[in-house]
């Protein structure tokens, strides 16, 4: 696997780190000032929404990486380990396609909302850099996914 | 082509793919994605997939998973196990079997801040089985006792796989999690039952441990205060309509860091650990997530939905023969799949049925995750097991699974008690409509 994907792909998940603490902060900040000092955050639900985005998508490459979505593998273990590599190879194709249509659907929406000046409802915050930043995310998912196809099945050299 | 042959095409394709090994989400999204496009074309089904993405990512509500991650993924770290354990073994350690019946209570209480069977497993098979082993007891049941006491995780809540059956079928999480309650807690005293059953009929396999004075009990239960507060507050704030489940995630999260704190486990590696284990479940969980609603348009644009439970009504057979046979189903595949995934692949299929036939959504999944938790302990694929195996290499996987046996007789019998008193998940949230 090419070093510096994977160095992206951790970069990446350190910022979704960042944005989950962000996240539970807003909304334990927002439920507190709510029931105890009748001061909601106003914007918190939008800062949560954009939040999300980033947090999902910005841990899709070094989950990619790690091969942590779930397969149905009990077929692995049955067949040789010229079929599995063979079989890695396959789910790897299935993820690149899948993740860069994802990829791609997102920087559609990223462009129309560029377009049409969409922003948030309190603080207007514009949304376009938002799903941008998503969908640059998960074009290097798909890079990884991508990658995987030729590069060697490391887990499975045992 | 008609809609409902493109359909059932694309259901065989699924299953290909899931067969070569394709993960679940990415086969799932791809075939209701080409599925899709057959029936309202490309341009059309591009555009309302990348409505499925942005909504399903972009969005308030489900930052309920994440959080409720995360809370399980601190509290693991937070060496809470020990103490729960402790307490437990204080109350019942003086029993035959003492410390096996403390496993299963101590890991049904750690569910109570944790929404993973996986996780509680791994957490409590660590604090359990060293001491177990001190005392001499049978591989058998020392390791049996901890794989199924962890499949009381995804029951009681809060659950993230209740979580993603509410998303998934639109149904009440709040309603989900009060429902999981009755039932996990009669998990644990069956579990505790089959523990002084077996120890009755083997003595030699786990002795009584010493006598423990009153005092000591409550001291012992009272170091397990955070636990029981932090709970209180995320579920009866959520039964008592106080917060909404997202809230409550977001409550119980920060509630976890701040016992973590506490407890001076809050490191720099114990906090990054976690966040980045909780990164990578959610990219995982919403990868399936957005292939399941994906999927799902397809369910209902084709009119295999509704094909599927008109096919279903017209075979003329009692309501509960169809939910037997589903339970059948849902049985064997979780010998197979996945708990997380089992849900979000077959939920969308069979959950028309069910409210057709005039049934709980409610209490259909309560019982789809107590027959799921089934498939963790059982053969080939029992995650549990795999876990436990994995912490004590040395114990056979056959001894394992040997001390599971009598753990997966009394689920079944839990499943069929459910299943015939509806009122054991629906009673709870039933009382909690009078605070909302």
């Amino acid at each position: 696997m090419d070093t510096s994907l994977k160095r992206i792909s951790n970069v990446l998940a350190g910022f979704a780190c960042l944005v989950l603490v962000l996240v539970m902060m807003v909304t334990f900040v927002d439920v507190v000032g709510r029931y105890f000092f009748n001061a909601p955050i106003t914007f918190a639900v939008e800062l949560i929404q954009l939040g999300m985005g980033l947090l999902v998508l910005f841990g899709l490459a070094i989950t990619t990486l790690e091969r942590g979505h779930i397969a149905v593998d009990i077929i692995d273990t049955l067949v040789p380990r010229m079929v599995q590599r063979l079989l890695g190879a396959i789910a790897s194709f299935g993820g690149a396609l899948f993740i860069s249509l994802i990829a791609w659907r997102l920087w559609d929406r990223g462009f129309n909302f560029l377009g049409d000046g969409l922003a948030t409802d309190v603080l207007f915050l514009p949304v376009w850099p938002v799903v941008m930043l998503m969908a640059l995310a998960a074009s290097i998912a798909a890079l990884v996914a991508l990658m995987q196809v030729i590069a060697p099945h490391k887990g499975q050299d045992i | 082509m008609d809609p409902i042959t493109i359909g059932m095409l694309t259901f065989a394709a699924l299953f290909v793919l899931l067969v070569l090994t394709v993960p679940i989400g990415f086969a799932m999204g791809l075939c209701g994605l080409v599925g899709m496009s057959m029936i309202i074309g490309l341009g059309p089904s591009l555009s309302l997939f990348g409505t499925t993405v942005y909504e399903t990512t972009v969005t308030y509500d489900l930052s309920i998973v994440p959080l409720f991650v995360l809370m399980g993924a601190v509290a693991a770290r937070s060496g809470l196990s020990r103490e729960l354990y402790g307490a437990f073994n204080a109350w019942f350690g003086a029993f035959r079997g003492g410390l096996a019946l403390a496993t299963v209570g101590a890991c049904g209480a750690f569910a109570a801040i944790c929404g993973s069977s996986v996780a509680t497993a791994a957490t409590m098979s660590k604090v359990a089985l060293p001491e177990m082993k001190r005392y001499n007891y049978s591989e058998s049941l020392a390791t049996g006792s901890v794989a199924a006491g962890g499949i009381i995780g995804i029951l009681i809540p809060p659950s993230v796989v209740l979580v993603l059956y509410g998303v998934l079928t639109e149904t009440s999480i709040g309603d989900l999690f009060i429902a999981g309650f009755l039932p996990g807690v009669l998990t644990i005293i069956g579990f505790m039952l089959v523990i002084v059953i077996v120890t009755r009929l083997y003595p030699e396999i786990g002795q009584a441990g010493a006598q423990v004075s009153l005092s000591e009990k409550f001291k012992a239960l009272g170091r397990t205060w955070a636990i029981i507060l932090l709970f209180a507050l995320v579920i009866g704030g959520i039964y008592f309509g106080v917060f909404t489940p997202t809230e409550a995630a977001g409550i119980g999260a920060v509630g976890a860091f701040a016992i973590s704190a506490m407890r001076r486990r809050l490191t720099l590696a114990n906090t990054r650990d976690a966040l980045m284990e909780t990164v990578k479940t959610t990219a995982m969980i919403f990868t399936i997530l957005i292939g399941a609603l994906t999927l799902n348009n397809l369910m209902v644009f084709s009119g295999i939905a509704a094909a599927l439970s008109g096919f279903v009504s017209g075979l003329d057979m009692h309501p509960m023969a169809v939910m037997a046979i589903i339970l059948l189903i849902y049985l064997i595949m979780g010998c197979f799949l996945d708990a997380l995934a089992m849900i979000l692949l077959t939920v969308p299929i069979f959950f028309p049925i069910i409210t057709d036939l005039g049934f709980d959504p409610v209490w259909f999944g309560v019982i789809v995750v107590m027959v799921v938790e089934l498939g963790l302990i059982t053969p080939p694929i029992g995650m549990n097991v795999f876990v436990i195996k994995g912490m004590v290499p040395d114990v056979k996987l056959s001894s394992i699974y040997l001390g599971v046996i009598p753990f997966v007789i009394a689920q079944f019998v839990l499943i069929t008690l459910v299943f015939l008193i509806p009122d054991i998940a629906l009673w709870l949230p039933e009382t909690a409509k009078a605070f909302r």
